[in-house]
C-alpha cells in the first residue's frame, strides 16, 4: 500500500491517490482509491512513454513523461502536468502567494525591445514595464500593481528564457496597496 | 518542365511542396539555418545546403543566399512556400536576372498587389466592393494618421503596408492609444518584412473572413477554386479553415467568385493567390487584401476540389496551360483544417518553446496530416510557432468537425504546450457546429474553460503509478521515486 499525494503542476488542491497491488489477470493490477472513488484498474506499458490503463473493460491509452520534478501525463489530446506535493508546509508557503507580485519575470521566451523602468522609479497598476517579442510578436509586460522598482534584471535586446526575472519590485511600503 | 526546384523555406510546407516535385519526377532541394540542420523539413528533400546562421534575418529571408545555392546546386527553379520571401517582389526580380523561375506571380503583379493601398484603389475602380470608410496613405505621418482615423471613426486597424500572416497588425481603440499602436505595428512590420510601412482601415463589426482561391496561367486563364471560411482567429491568425464557408448560398458564393476572378484579371495575375474578402451580417462583402502565395491553409481547398494546387504551380511556372476550367472544378464535400501550434491557449496563446518529448500523428480516411516537426524537435524561438497542420476531409460539415475531434483526441504532442485540447473543445463548441463564425469569436465566447483542478482520475493514477516507478516513462524518474512502495522489486518494467 502506497498513497501519493498529487496537485497540478503550479499549484492547486492536493489529491491523495492510494495504490494497493491486487492479483489482476491483465499486467499489474491495482485497487486505487481517490477521495471516495475506488477503481479497479490494470497498467500495461507498450513502449517508451507509451501505455494504456484497463478499468474494468474500458481501455485508456495514455503517454507519460517527467523532467524529474513534473510527471507530464497526455489522455486524449490534452496533457495534464501533476507534481508530487511536498506536504502541508509546503502547501502554507504557496497560500501566501499572489497578493503582492516581488518581481516580474518572463511569460515566454523571447528578446527583450524596451525597458520603460529604472531602478529606483515608482510605478502604477497596470503601467507598461518591460515589452518583449517572441516569434515575431510583441507582447506588454504591464505592472501587476502599484509599486517601486528595486532592480531591472535585464537589457534591451536580450534573449530571455521563459520564467526569468525581468525586474525585481520592492517591499510595499505602507499606502502602497496592491489594487 | 523544371528538373531541379530549391524550396525557400522551412518546416511543413517544405516536406509538402517536396511531395508533389518527386511526384512530377523533378528533384526537390531544401535549404535550412543552423537550428533546422536536423529538421524535417530538410530529410523530405532530395538535396540539402546550408544557410550559415540561425535568425530568420540570417537565413530564409537571405534571398541572395538562396539564388547563389540554387544557381550552384543547379535549380531551375525557387518555391517560396508561404511567409519569408515568397510575397518579396525584389526576391522575385532577382531570381529572374539570375536565370531561375520563381514559382509564383511576376514580380510586377507582387509589388502591385503587395501594395495594400494601390491594390484597394485598383479594385475599387474595378467594381470589387472595398472595405468602407478606407483612407490613410502608405508612408503618412503619425499626425496625418490621426488625421485620417478621425474621420474613420474609432475603433480602426492598422496594419503592415508589406503585410500578410496577422504579424504588424493592430486594433485601436481610441486616439490616445493611436501613436503607440503605431510605434507597435511598424516595429513588427519591420521584423517580420523589413518594411515598416502602416495603413489604417475601418474595423468591421464581427465580420467573417471568407478567401477565394484563384489561379491564372500565361495563357490568359483565370479560375477560382471556390473559398475557404478563415474566421476563427487568434492574435489575428487563423487557426480553423474550412471549405465550403458555412454562410455562402450558392448565390453568394457565385458573386463572389465573379469578384475574386475579375480582381485577378485586373492585376493580371498568374500562378496560385488568394483573394480576401470581408462578409458581414448582411452577407454584403468587401474585398480585403490579395495575397500572392499558396496559402498556409491551401490544404481544405485540395480536399474539396481534389486538384494539387503546388503541381498546378509548377505547371503554370513552367509555361503550361491550368491542369483545371472553370466549369469542371466542383466543391465536393467539407474539408477543415486545424493549425496546431506549440502555444498556451491558457495564457493568452503566448508561444511555447522546447523539444517534443512525444509525437504520434493520427490516420485513417479523410484524415490529412502536414508536419513539420518529429519526436525529438527542438522548438525554438527563432521562427513561427506552427507544428503541424491536421486537415480533415468529410461528406458534410459535421462528419468532417466529428472527425476533426477524434483526430484531436489522438494526436500526441508532448514537451512544447500546444492547443490540440483547445482546438477539440472549439470544435465542440455549440456556435462553431451551427457555423455561426466572426473573426473576432474566441474574444467573444470563452471557449476554453481553466482546467485547473479537473484533473481527470485516470490522468491522477498514471502520475501516481509513475511516481512509485511503476510505469514506464520517458525522462528522468519523477519526484517521490525515492519513496518507492513494497513492491519496489516490480518496479522499472515494460510490457509484458
Amino acid at each position: 500500500m502506497a498513497t501519493i499525494s498529487l496537485r497540478s503542476a503550479g499549484g492547486g488542491e492536493t489529491v491523495e491517490v492510494r495504490l494497493e497491488r491486487t492479483a489482476g489477470s491483465l499486467g499489474q493490477a491495482y485497487h486505487i482509491v481517490i477521495a471516495d472513488r475506488r477503481v479497479e484498474v490494470a497498467v500495461e506499458s507498450l513502449a517508451d512513454g507509451a501505455g494504456r490503463l484497463w478499468i474494468r473493460g474500458r481501455q485508456v491509452p495514455f503517454y507519460l513523461s517527467t523532467d524529474g520534478r513534473r510527471i507530464a501525463v497526455w489522455l486524449r489530446g490534452q496533457t495534464y502536468e501533476l507534481e508530487v506535493s511536498r506536504g502541508a508546509a509546503l502547501r502554507a508557503a504557496g497560500g501566501l502567494h499572489g497578493v503582492m507580485q516581488r518581481a516580474l519575470t518572463a511569460p515566454m521566451p523571447g528578446t527583450i525591445l524596451q525597458i520603460h523602468v529604472r531602478a529606483g522609479e515608482a510605478f502604477q497598476a497596470h503601467q507598461a514595464l518591460v515589452v518583449m517579442e517572441s516569434m515575431k510578436m510583441e507582447m506588454t509586460l504591464s505592472a501587476p500593481h502599484a509599486g517601486r522598482v528595486s532592480e531591472v534584471s535585464c537589457r534591451v535586446g536580450q534573449l530571455v528564457e521563459m520564467g526569468a526575472t525581468l525586474a525585481r519590485f520592492e517591499e510595499p511600503e505602507d499606502g502602497i496597496t496592491a489594487e | 518542365m523544371f528538373r531541379k526546384v530549391l524550396i525557400a523555406n522551412r518546416g511543413e510546407i517544405v516536406a509538402r511542396v517536396a511531395q508533389t516535385l518527386q511526384q512530377m519526377g523533378i528533384v526537390a532541394v531544401a535549404v535550412y539555418s543552423e537550428p533546422d540542420r536536423r529538421s524535417p523539413h530538410v530529410a523530405a528533400c532530395d538535396e540539402a545546403y546550408s544557410l550559415d546562421g540561425r535568425t530568420s534575418a540570417e537565413t530564409y529571408l537571405r534571398g541572395d543566399k538562396i539564388i547563389d545555392i540554387a544557381r550552384s546546386c543547379g535549380a531551375d527553379a525557387i518555391h517560396p512556400g508561404y511567409g519569408f520571401l515568397s510575397e518579396n517582389a525584389e526576391f522575385a526580380e532577382a531570381c529572374g536576372k539570375a536565370g531561375v523561375k520563381f514559382i509564383g506571380p511576376s514580380p510586377k503583379v507582387i509589388r502591385g498587389l503587395g501594395d495594400k493601398v494601390a491594390a484597394k484603389e485598383m479594385f475599387a475602380a474595378a467594381g470589387v466592393p472595398v472595405v468602407p470608410g478606407w483612407s490613410g496613405k502608405a508612408d503618412a505621418k503619425i499626425e496625418d494618421i490621426k488625421k485620417h482615423a478621425a474621420t474613420i471613426g474609432f475603433p480602426v486597424l492598422i496594419k503592415a503596408t508589406a503585410g500578410g500572416g496577422g504579424k504588424g497588425i493592430r486594433v485601436v481603440e481610441n486616439v490616445d492609444q493611436l501613436a503607440a499602436g503605431i510605434e507597435a505595428a511598424r516595429r513588427e512590420a519591420e521584423a517580420a518584412f523589413g518594411d515598416g510601412r502602416v495603413f489604417i482601415e475601418r474595423y468591421v463589426e464581427r465580420p467573417r473572413h471568407v478567401e477565394f482561391q484563384v489561379f491564372g496561367d500565361e495563357h490568359g486563364n483565370v479560375v477560382h477554386l471556390f473559398e475557404r471560411e478563415c474566421s476563427i482567429q487568434r492574435r489575428h491568425q487563423k487557426i480553423i479553415e474550412e471549405s465550403p464557408s458555412p454562410a455562402l448560398n450558392p448565390a453568394l458564393r457565385e458573386r463572389m467568385g465573379q469578384a475574386a476572378v475579375t480582381a485577378a484579371r485586373v492585376a493580371g495575375y498568374t500562378n496560385a493567390g488568394t483573394v480576401e474578402f470581408l462578409v458581414d451580417a448582411s452577407g454584403d462583402f468587401y474585398f480585403l487584401e490579395v495575397n500572392t502565395r499558396l496559402q498556409v491553409e491551401h490544404p481544405v481547398t485540395e480536399m474539396v476540389v481534389h486538384h494539387d494546387l503546388v503541381r498546378a504551380q509548377v505547371l503554370v511556372a513552367a509555361g503550361q496551360r491550368l491542369p483545371f476550367e472553370q466549369e469542371s472544378l466542383r466543391q465536393d464535400g467539407h474539408a477543415i483544417e486545424c493549425r496546431i501550434y506549440a502555444e498556451d491557449p491558457s495564457r493568452q496563446f503566448v508561444p511555447s518553446t522546447g523539444t517534443i518529448e512525444h509525437y504520434a500523428a493520427p490516420a485513417g480516411p479523410g484524415i490529412r496530416v502536414d508536419s513539420g516537426v518529429l519526436e525529438g524537435s527542438e522548438v525554438s524561438v527563432y521562427y513561427d510557432p506552427m507544428l503541424a497542420k491536421l486537415i480533415l476531409a468529410g461528406r458534410t460539415r459535421m462528419e468532417a468537425i466529428d472527425r476533426a475531434i477524434w483526430a484531436l483526441e489522438r494526436f500526441v504532442i508532448m514537451g512544447v504546450k500546444n492547443n490540440v485540447a483547445f482546438l477539440r473543445d472549439l470544435l465542440m463548441h455549440d456556435r462553431f457546429r451551427s457555423g455561426e463564425l466572426h473573426t473576432g469569436y474566441l474574444e467573444e465566447h470563452r471557449v476554453c474553460d481553466d482546467r485547473d483542478g479537473q484533473i481527470p482520475d485516470e490522468a491522477l493514477i498514471v502520475a501516481a503509478l509513475a511516481a512509485q516507478g511503476l510505469a514506464h516513462h520517458s525522462g528522468e524518474p519523477a519526484a517521490g521515486t525515492h519513496d518507492l512502495g513494497p513492491w519496489e522489486a516490480a518496479g522499472r518494467w515494460r510490457a509484458f
